[in-house]
C-alpha cells in the first residue's frame, strides 16, 4: 500500500463512511418515513377513516380551549394543535419524552373521536434526530454521524475527481459483484450528492448546540425562549391547582390570524397566564414560530413576537430546508425518494466494505460483528418498521398503554432481526442472514393491505385514493421490491 | 517488497492514519469552539447561528485538509491541496 | 406537479445526452458514434429549460426541484442506459466459429 493522497482518502472514506454509515442508515430510514409523520400518524389511527374533513367552530375551539385548561389545572402540560390540510383535525397534546401525543376532536363540534393511542410517525422523527437516546447523547450521536457524512462525501468526491463526469450515469450490473455495487453506490452517491450534502449540513447545524453545549442557545433560531421543556410525562410544575378560568379562544385566534395571516395559526401553547397563538410550521418556509399572546384570563392581546432580523431568521431557514413541513405533497415525494436512496447508497457502501474485507477476514470475531450490525441495520431496521405498523394493527384498541407497546414491539423485531443476523453471521452461510430477513420483510409488506381491509372500516374504502391506500401501495412496493432482492440472492 | 514484510509497513501506514483522524478530530472540535467563539465575541448571541454555519463547513473541510498533508518524507502539499481546493469548492 | 414532470424529462433527456457523449458509454452499449452537436446543445439547453421551469415556482421550490427532478432523472436515464447496455450484450456477435445449421 503507498501512501498517496487518493488511497490515504479512500481509508478515510471507507472507516469514516463504516463506522458513521451504520447510524447514517439508521438516521437516513427514519427521516424518510419521518417526511411523512403525519400521514403515517393518521394511518396509525383507522377509526379517522370514517370522519370528513370540515372547517373549525368557534364553539369546538372554545370547548376544546376549557378541555385544555382542565387538562393543566390537573398538572399536564398540554397544547392545542389546530386542524391543517394534512391533519384535518383538532388535537389536544403533551410531550412524553419522545413523541406528542393526546386526544383527538371534531374540529366542527369539538367532541372527541374515540382513537387508538398511538406514537404514530413520530417514533421515526425520535429515531431519526437522536435514535430514540435521549436529546443530548442521541443527538450528539446524529451530529457527529452528519460530519461523518460531509467528510465521508467530499473524500469519496476526491477517489473519484476524475471519473465524476464521465461515468456520472454508469451502472454494470453485468460486470462483477463488487464492480456493480459499486457502480450503484456512486451512481447514487452522485446524483443525490446535493440533497445529502443540505441534509447532513442543515441536520448538524439544526442541532449545533448539542456538539458545543458550551455555546447552547436553547430554542435557537427561534423567536421567545421562554417555552420551557417538560419531558418526563409532560407535567408542567408549578401549573397549579387552581388555574383562573380561561378567557373563549376563538376571538384570541381572530385577532391572532389578522396579525399573523389567515390560516396561518397551527398551535395554541399555554404559559404562566397567557395564551400564545403561534404559527404553523407549514404556514412559511422559514420555520419561525412567531406568535402572539393573550391574557389567559380576559383574552386581551399582550404581545406580538417575530423574528427580529435575519440573523435570527437563519436557523429558521436551515430547518425550513431540513424539515419541509411547507411544501407541497410532490415535494415532500421528492424529498422521501431521495432520502431513500441516500439510505440505500449508505446500505451499498456498508455492503461494499464487507466485500471488500471479507477474503481475507471473513473468519475474524470483527467481520462477522460488522457483518451483524450491518444486516441489523439494512434489513432489520425496515423488518422493525413494519412490525410496528402490524403491532399497530394487531394490538386491541383499548389497550392500557398501548402507545409503549407499539414502540416496545418495534425495538423487539429489530433485537431479534439482530440476533438473527448474528446467528447467520457467525455460522458458515452469512448470506442467509440478508435473505431470510428479505423474504420476512416481503411477506408481511405485501400483506400489509388485506390487514388494513381487515381492521378498518370500510365505509370509507371507496372514497378514492386517500392516506391508507397510499401507505398500503408504497409498502406493498417496498415488499416487491425485497421480493426481487431475495429472488436475486437465492439464484446468485 | 517482501510479503512480511509488506504487511509490516501496511499496519504502519493504518496506524499512522489511525492516529491522524483521532488527533484530527480533536484538533478539528478545538477548531470549532474556537470559531464559535470568535463570533461570539465578534457579535454577541445572534452571531452564533453564522458561527454554527461557519464551523460545521470549517470542521469537514479542516479533517480532510489535516488528511491530505502528505507524509514526512515526500512533502509535495501543492499537488496534494490543489486536488483538495476544487472538491471542497465544488461541494461548498 | 406537471413542473416536477416535465424538469425531470428535461434533465432525463440532457444526462442521456451527456452519457451518449462518453466514449466509454458508447464502448458499453456496442453502438457506433452518434452525431456530437445534437447531443452537446441537449446536454447544454434543457437543464437551462428545466430551470427556467422551475423559476415559475417560488425561488426555495425552483431551487429544490431542479436538484431534485436531476437527481431523479439521473436514475431514470441510468435505468434506461443499463437497460440498454443489457441489451446489447445479449444481442448476437459476429464470431469466426462455426455455426450449426439445424
Amino acid at each position: 500500500m503507498r501512501d498517496t493522497l487518493r488511497i490515504r482518502m479512500g481509508w478515510l472514506h471507507e472507516w469514516v463512511g463504516f463506522i458513521g454509515g451504520l447510524i447514517l442508515v439508521v438516521v437516513f430510514t427514519g427521516g424518510s418515513l419521518a417526511l411523512f409523520d403525519t400521514e403515517l400518524t393518521h394511518w396509525m389511527q383507522p377509526e379517522l377513516s370514517r370522519y370528513q374533513p370540515s372547517p373549525l367552530s368557534d364553539d369546538a375551539l372554545n370547548r376544546i380551549g376549557r378541555l385544555a385548561q382542565d387538562l393543566r389545572s390537573q398538572g399536564q402540560n398540554a397544547f392545542i394543535t389546530l386542524p391543517t390540510p394534512r391533519d384535518p383535525m383538532l388535537r389536544v397534546q403533551y410531550f412524553n419524552g419522545h413523541a406528542f401525543i393526546g386526544t383527538v376532536y371534531n374540529p366542527a363540534d369539538g367532541f372527541p373521536i374515540l382513537t387508538r393511542e398511538t406514537g404514530g410517525g413520530q417514533l421515526f422523527f425520535d429515531l431519526h434526530h437522536s435514535l430514540y437516546y435521549g436529546p443530548f447523547w442521541g443527538n450528539m450521536l446524529t451530529e457527529i454521524a452528519a460530519i461523518g457524512l460531509l467528510v465521508a462525501v467530499v473524500s469519496g468526491i476526491i477517489i473519484h475527481f476524475r471519473s465524476i463526469l464521465t461515468d456520472l450515469l454508469l451502472f454494470r450490473p453485468f460486470a462483477s459483484k463488487t464492480r456493480a455495487w459499486m457502480d450503484a453506490h456512486i451512481l447514487a452517491g452522485l446524483l443525490f450528492l446535493p440533497f445529502m450534502a443540505m441534509m447532513a449540513y442543515t441536520g448538524a447545524v439544526i442541532h449545533a448546540p448539542r456538539l458545543f453545549p458550551m455555546f447552547g442557545m436553547g430554542h435557537h433560531g427561534r423567536p421567545g425562549h421562554e417555552r420551557p421543556a417538560h419531558p418526563q410525562g409532560g407535567r408542567a410544575p408549578g401549573n397549579g391547582q387552581n388555574a383562573p378560568a380561561l378567557a373563549p379562544l376563538a376571538p384570541m385566534l381572530h385577532k391572532a390570524e389578522a396579525v399573523l395571516g389567515a390560516d396561518t395559526v397551527g398551535l395554541i401553547l399555554f404559559e404562566r397566564g397567557t395564551v400564545s397563538m403561534t404559527k404553523a410550521d407549514s404556514a412559511s418556509f422559514a420555520l419561525s414560530r412567531d406568535h402572539v399572546t393573550f391574557s389567559e384570563k380576559d383574552g386581551s392581546q399582550i404581545a406580538v413576537v417575530q423574528i427580529p432580523d435575519n440573523l435570527h431568521r437563519i436557523g429558521g431557514v436551515l430547518r425550513g430546508l431540513h424539515f419541509i413541513r411547507w411544501a407541497s405533497l410532490p415535494m415532500r415525494w421528492l424529498y422521501f425518494i431521495s432520502g431513500l436512496v441516500g439510505s440505500i447508497m449508505m446500505s451499498g457502501g456498508l455492503i461494499l466494505f464487507l466485500m471488500k474485507h471479507r477474503p481475507k477476514k471473513a473468519r475474524s470475531f470483527l467481520f462477522r460483528l460488522a457483518e451483524t450490525l450491518t444486516i441489523a441495520v439494512t434489513t432489520g431496521l425496515p423488518l422493525a418498521c413494519l412490525s410496528y405498523l402490524w403491532a399497530n394493527r394487531l394490538f386491541w384498541s383499548d389497550l392500557p398503554a398501548r402507545g409503549a407497546l407499539e414502540i416496545r414491539t418495534f425495538f423487539i423485531v429489530w433485537a431479534l432481526a439482530l440476533i438473527h443476523a448474528a446467528l447467520r453471521s457467525f455460522s458458515a452461510k452469512p448470506r442467509r442472514g440478508w435473505n431470510e430477513q428479505c423474504a420476512v420483510f416481503a411477506a408481511f409488506a405485501l400483506t400489509l393491505f388485506p390487514l388494513d381491509l381487515l381492521t378498518r372500516s370500510a365505509n370509507g374504502f371507496l372514497n378514492g385514493f386517500d392516506v391508507y391506500k397510499s401507505v398500503d401501495l408504497t409498502v406493498f412496493c417496498f415488499g416487491l421490491a425485497a421480493l426481487f432482492i431475495h429472488r436475486r440472492l437465492v439464484a446468485l | 517488497m517482501r510479503k512480511s514484510l509488506k504487511k509490516k509497513h501496511d499496519r504502519k501506514l493504518i496506524r499512522a492514519w489511525t492516529l491522524r483522524l483521532i488527533l484530527g478530530t480533536a484538533f478539528v472540535y478545538i477548531a470549532g469552539i474556537g470559531m464559535l467563539s470568535l463570533f461570539r465575541r465578534m457579535g454577541g448571541e445572534p452571531f452564533l447561528n453564522v458561527g454554527f454555519l461557519c464551523a460545521f463547513a470549517l470542521m469537514p473541510a479542516l479533517l480532510l485538509v489535516i488528511f491530505s498533508i502528505p507524509p514526512r518524507r515526500k512533502r509535495n502539499i501543492v499537488p496534494s491541496l490543489a486536488l483538495l481546493a476544487p472538491c471542497l469548492g465544488w461541494l461548498f | 406537479m406537471i413542473i416536477i414532470i416535465i424538469a425531470t424529462s428535461f434533465w432525463a433527456v440532457a444526462l442521456f445526452a451527456h452519457a451518449m457523449l462518453q466514449p466509454k458509454f458508447l464502448r458499453v452499449q456496442g453502438i457506433a458514434p452518434v452525431p456530437r452537436l445534437p447531443l452537446h446543445l441537449c446536454r447544454i439547453v434543457l437543464p437551462v429549460l428545466a430551470a427556467f421551469l422551475c423559476c415559475q415556482l417560488d425561488l426555495i421550490s425552483g431551487v429544490l426541484v431542479w436538484f431534485g427532478s436531476a437527481s431523479i432523472a439521473g436514475l431514470f436515464a441510468s435505468a434506461f442506459l443499463t437497460i440498454m447496455s443489457v441489451r446489447a450484450m445479449k444481442r448476437p456477435t459476429l464470431t469466426n466459429q462455426p455455426t450449426k445449421i439445424a
